[in-house]
């Protein structure tokens, strides 16, 4: 072989270029992504020199495969073309794919560009990356114009006051450019933007761009300076916002499109805590409730997701002077949407509001809720009432909510059934072993069988917890005894639920409970004629093993109970039987073994 | 940059299954729901004497209502289904087989053959395809004709006697916007028929456009539209209404895929709808796809709302 | 190299987090289904309690709210008649899952094959498709559609409940008949394999062939026979989207379950599945889609659209 000829120098980017030409795309896409393996068999300089050239020139492809380029050159390429000093050569490949008509491209491509921009020195950024914005931001075609509008934040602190003078201007001129995408995306890159300004850049330049792009024609630009309304705002004093933004705010609040009311309500948070306490309780309590009338469901919606929130920066009396009349009609509103986002943030208004208030002014709502026709709304309202109770007294929930709870404890969505066991220890820890005995006993067997799997799996745990709550002699009592019960059941379905709540309790019980009240019945089960019921039994064995090895009894105990039924069932004939019990028997003769 | 349009006073209301505009002298209605329990399914069968589509919108409807003239109309799958053909299929009704139709029956009627075709009850016939011409209906009455105010052809000289495109293209807001599904089938996964209805309601007018599509997989394509469009500012006023039918076979739709190997663009009604509405009309409302359907024709009506009546 | 069982239960885990596994661990789940699918009959024989359900069309959510209502595998046993992919946004996991519960749990599930279980529907109907942009290749494509030609056809509970995809068949008097079938094809276009996945009950008597020109339509009268010929209570089938989650039809001879809530993600349908119990007792759970916080589907109102 010519040795002058080395097939190694030429190889890889042949292999690219003939990959890159295959009629499968997948084929193409791993081409690209092997651009690092390739850049470092060429070596730095050839790498920079032949790759990038030809990545620029030639690669004109599918959107998918363009994607996967403006990744790799953005996941620090400059590290295989010889180190930052030579990221920009990078920007060459990357201008052009920001100018293609594939969103997802050019925002990639944009992203790629701005992380180079983190390792170009100052004077690399005006040699190299300025010309390159102004040619983007100046583009024939809105898409470059687009992409340009994320490239100005990045290197903004970095150039000279002259050249900073410049972007702003170049910035503003992409705010009232004639096509809306190019001004939605200097919307939305306002906020960026602004933050890399000045205090009095930020009055004198970012606020008329904000100005202009609030008022634009286009409801899909101005939905998009809520974000940077909040941006600008946080930058400003309570005074200048109340010069400057005020009237934005209020015409924002008020849009003709409830798109941009939308994007307000999603937001309103956000916009009350930059703009200060203040301005809140002057102004911005009064387009809040003004959202939470809106004739938009979704604006509702998005409203109404805010009330705890927006109510902190209240008082009281204003809470139920203001928010509690709205919250009252939203309670009733027609759409099943905004009741549901309303049942999951009306909760957090009771500590806000006190005893005495919540008992007033939200238990009626609760109770109208949970009655609601819509399973969401019930269980929204359910699985958040935890809230509630460090601030209302037991007599009081058990008075009037505890009738609701019953009721919904059958009710015919099974996920509020199961938000209401759940919530049961809570509830038992709060009622007392009396009372729960009385009011919710029977309800926690009664769940034992259900016809939802998940309820009776829910139902097992409850009773763990439950006897975690009051004790072993009250679960001896009160749950072993039905439980066991169960299992002479001649549906398989209530003997399998013995077998699964006896290997849930067991490890919250005691060793004579076990021995005088559950192993004999599990054992009968071990000879189930269902093959489900055995290898659960086997499952159950396993864990008293586990739960039992501590004592020397209860080791006495695994040996003479749990080890025979095992080694019998290590030979029956279905098979997952077997594999369970022989599981199960090594456990528990290491457990005797290693204790011993 | 245009002006902005100015933004007429409207009234939104909302219930959980239907929502409402008022606007100018109309309130329109769109209902979407769930598909149809088994009870109002055997209701609307025995009602039609065919099997219901797999999936039939029964509660689904658009209904628009002019109040001073007291014209209504209506968009529902009840009126859909009821065009579609009951019994045996006709010259003109488009009646078509699944692709392997002649194959299977040979491989049960050959002689010789081992699979011997039993005696069989001849099944209801109907159109399978569910293949409908409706364009709403009038629902005080059930037909077009009694209504306070009936559709005429189109006057080709009166330019107001169309859908103006450069209107509909302007990126006004949209004030209301509804889609609302009326039946579905997958045709027992021999294709897709389907009959969807859409509508904008925008600052200066309203826009309507009920689709059904079929494509039955290895035989043809076949779209019918209708496009109802009213302006606010016609007076007296007027409502223009738009029908169209194209069909083409199969493999000529497949012929005008973007990439040879991606079928997925067949599954698509707006590609459909593209590429069978910009073919020549030789082909797709001449030729069709050779099945003689009546729906292949372009027809453009008016009605005009008289304020005086009642 | 072998799977360990630890392994497979692994494999089962992720898959039912709705993770795809490797294209590796596809190939070597679907070889190892192949071996123990091939041992199974034609009529495969199923033991009572078992829990009966209809189609799943790759509504992979949809499946683990049935695995809630109903108990999860292998505490529950299961039989799923066919039409595990195409449609839904999640095909490819929904299977994948089916398969894996399978190879470790073959006595505690059976799969039989519906219409959708072939290698031409699921290239118009999305498994195809879902393949591709999932794994970038067609492999787990083909390996797959290996797999469905060794599904049973069909299944027997106690020998009392017959259970298919679609139908009857007019060549097929008797289940021995049945077992006479190599399966082990693409699903064909005639014939009685192709009856068995594709035909429907309907309210004629006698045999019916379908206005589409293909396919059979049976009576209550032709149902009624086979069952009384063949000692059966009762025939469980899915193929139809039943409004109710189930449809009992000819004085409950024949039922069809459906077990694909609010389909295609916008029919609002309930869903069901059949426990029979170990005295063949028969209780329909009804349930509805998983709750829409979980994931992928459509927003409840479609986006405004500038439509011409």
């Amino acid at each position: 072989m010519d040795q002058a000829f080395n097939v190694d120098d030429i190889a890889p980017i042949a292999v690219l270029i003939d990959e890159l030409r295959s009629e499968e795309v997948q084929l193409r896409l791993n081409a690209i992504h092997s651009i690092p393996t390739i850049a470092l068999a060429l070596g730095p300089d050839r790498a920079r020199n032949e790759l990038i050239p030809f990545l620029q020139d030639s690669v004109d492809d599918e959107d998918e495969v363009l994607l996967a380029l403006a990744e790799e050159l953005g996941r620090n390429f400059e590290e295989y073309i010889g180190g930052p000093q030579y990221a920009y050569v990078l920007l060459g490949p990357l201008e052009n794919l920001s100018a293609v008509e594939e969103t997802l491209v050019r925002d990639k491509a944009a992203e790629s560009i701005a992380k180079i921009a983190g390792v170009l020195s100052p004077l690399q950024v005006e040699e190299y990356y300025i010309p390159l914005l102004k040619r983007l931001s100046q583009g024939e075609w809105f898409t470059s114009r687009t992409s340009s509008a994320a490239l100005y934040a990045p290197v903004y602190q970095k150039v000279s006051p002259a050249l900073q003078e410049q972007l702003r201007k170049g910035f503003a001129a992409l705010g009232a450019d004639h096509t809306p995408m190019v001004r939605r995306a200097a919307a939305r890159s306002l906020g960026g933007f602004v933050k890399t300004l000045s205090k009095q850049h930020v009055l004198t330049d970012g606020l008329p761009i904000y100005r202009r792009l609030h008022g634009d024609d286009q409801d899909s630009v101005r939905l998009l300076t809520v974000e940077d309304l909040i941006t600008i705002a946080q930058q400003l004093t309570p005074q200048e916002i109340k010069e400057q933004l005020l009237k934005q705010i209020r015409v924002t609040v008020s849009d003709k499109s409830w798109r941009v009311r939308y994007m307000a309500a999603t937001h309103f948070n956000e916009l009350a805590e930059a703009v200060g306490v203040e301005l809140v309780r002057e102004e911005l309590i009064g387009q809040y409730v003004q959202l939470l009338k809106d004739n938009e469901a979704e604006v509702r919606t998005a409203a109404a997701g805010q009330i705890p929130g927006f109510s902190k920066l209240l008082d009281r009396e204003v809470i139920l002077a203001r928010i509690i009349p709205c919250v009252r009609d939203l309670s009733h509103d027609t759409s099943q949407h905004v009741r549901a986002a309303l049942a999951n943030q009306i909760s957090g208004l009771a500590p806000l509001l006190g005893r005495e208030a919540t008992v007033e002014n939200l238990l009626p709502l609760f109770l109208h809720l949970l009655k609601d026709e819509f399973p969401e709304v019930r269980l929204n309202v359910i699985s958040k009432l935890q809230t509630v109770n460090g601030v209302i007294d037991i007599e009081l929930l058990s008075g009037s909510l505890l009738p609701a709870i019953l009721e919904l404890a059958e009710d015919k969505s099974w996920r509020v059934r199961q938000a209401i066991i759940e919530y049961i220890p809570l509830l038992a820890t709060q009622l007392g072993k009396p009372f729960f005995d009385e009011q919710l006993g029977n309800l926690c067997m009664s769940w034992l069988g259900d016809t939802v799997f998940s309820i009776r799996e829910a139902a097992t745990i409850n009773l763990k917890k439950l006897t975690e709550v009051f004790g072993v002699e009250w679960a001896r009592v009160a749950i072993v005894p039905k439980v066991m019960g169960m299992g002479q059941h001649p549906n398989y379905l209530y003997r399998m639920t013995t077998v699964q709540a006896i290997a849930t309790i067991s490890p919250s019980l005691t060793l004579p409970i076990i021995q005088s009240e559950i192993i004999g019945p599990l054992l009968q089960l071990a000879a189930d004629p269902i093959p489900n019921i055995r290898f659960n039994v086997s499952k159950a064995l396993e864990i008293l093993a586990t739960t039992c090895g501590s004592t020397a009894e209860g080791r006495e105990f695994i040996q003479q109970k749990v080890v025979p039924a095992l080694e019998q069932q290590k030979n029956d004939v279905d098979a997952d039987v077997r594999y369970f019990s022989v599981r199960a028997l090594q456990k528990a003769l290491s457990v005797i073994g290693m204790s011993g | 940059m245009a002006a902005a349009v100015a933004v007429p006073q409207h009234k939104l209301s909302e219930t959980p299954n239907s929502r409402a505009i008022e606007i100018h002298d109309w309130l329109i209605t769109a209902s979407t729901n769930s598909i149809s329990n088994a009870v109002e399914c055997d209701a609307l069968q025995s009602h039609l004497g065919f099997s219901l589509p797999e999936m039939t919108f029964g509660n689904n409807y658009l209904t628009l209502e002019h109040r001073k003239s007291a014209w209504k109309m209506a968009f529902d799958a009840r009126g859909a289904l009821m065009g579609v053909r009951r019994g045996e299929l006709q010259d003109g009704d488009g009646g078509v087989k699944v692709g392997y139709a002649d194959a299977w029956l040979k491989s049960r009627t050959d002689p010789g053959t081992n699979l011997p075709l039993p005696t069989t009850v001849a099944a209801k016939p109907y159109d399978w395809t569910y293949t409908t011409v409706y364009s709403g209906h009038h629902p005080s009455t059930g037909t077009e004709l009694s209504s306070s105010a009936s559709w005429e052809d189109a006057d080709p000289e009166n330019s107001t006697h169309d859908i103006p495109l450069a209107e509909l293209t302007r990126p006004d807001p949209i004030l209301f916007y509804a889609e609302i599904p009326l039946y579905e089938d997958e045709l027992h996964d021999n294709g897709s028929s389907n009959l969807l209805v859409r509508i904008r309601v925008m600052p200066t007018c309203f826009f309507i456009l009920a689709r059904f599509i079929l494509r039955v997989d290895n035989v043809l394509f076949r779209i019918h539209d209708t496009r109802i469009y009213h302006s606010f500012s016609s007076n007296p006023p007027l409502v223009v209404r738009q029908v169209s039918g194209w069909e083409a076979p199969y493999d000529r739709m497949k012929r005008q895929l973007p990439r040879r190997n991606d079928l997925t663009p067949l599954t698509d009604a707006n590609w459909i709808a593209k590429v069978l509405s910009e073919m020549p009309v030789e082909a797709t409302q001449k030729a069709g796809a050779g099945t003689r359907w009546r729906g292949l024709r372009t027809k453009l009506e008016v009605v005009v709302l008289n304020k005086s009546d009642p | 190299m072998a799977v360990t069982l630890a392994g497979r239960r692994r494999q089962i885990e992720q898959l039912t987090r709705c993770n795809p596994i490797s294209e590796e661990q596809v190939k070597r789940l679907c070889f190892k289904a192949r071996e123990i699918l091939i041992e199974e009959a034609n009529v495969q024989v199923v033991d009572s309690p078992v829990t009966i359900c209809g189609d799943i069309h790759g509504q992979f959510y949809d499946l683990m709210e049935l695995f809630k209502v109903g108990g999860f595998c292998p505490e529950t046993n299961y039989l799923f008649m066919g039409d595990f992919v195409d449609r839904g946004f999640y095909s490819v996991e929904t299977f994948l899952l089916l398969l894996a519960l399978k190879v470790r749990y073959p006595d505690r599930i059976t799969l039989i094959r519906g219409n959708h279980e072939s290698r031409q529907i699921t290239q118009v109907y999305g498994f195809y498709d879902e393949c591709v942009r999932k794994y970038g290749s067609t492999n787990v494509w083909r390996w797959c559609c290996e797999v469905f030609d060794y599904l049973a056809l069909a299944a027997i509970v106690d020998g009392r409940v017959f259970c298919v995809h679609g139908g009857l068949s007019p060549n097929l008097q008797s289940i021995d008949q049945i077992r006479a079938i190599d399966r082990k094809q693409e699903v064909p276009h005639d014939g009685p394999m192709c009856d068995l996945l594709w035909s429907d009950p309907d309210e004629i008597s006698g045999w019916g062939i379908s206005p589409r020109g293909a396919g059979f339509l049976f009576g209550s009268d032709i149902t009624k026979k086979f069952a009384h010929e063949n000692a059966i209570d009762l025939i469980a089938r899915a193929h139809q989207l039943a409004m109710e989650g189930y449809k009992l039809m000819f004085d409950g001879t024949i039922v069809t379950v459906w077990s694909a809530p609010n389909y295609c993600y916008r029919c609002g349908n309930v869903a069901s599945i059949l426990e029979l119990d170990e005295h063949l007792a028969q209780e329909y759970k009804v349930f509805t889609h998983a709750p829409s916080d979980v994931r992928s589907i459509p927003a409840k109102r479609p986006l405004a659209d500038y439509f011409l």
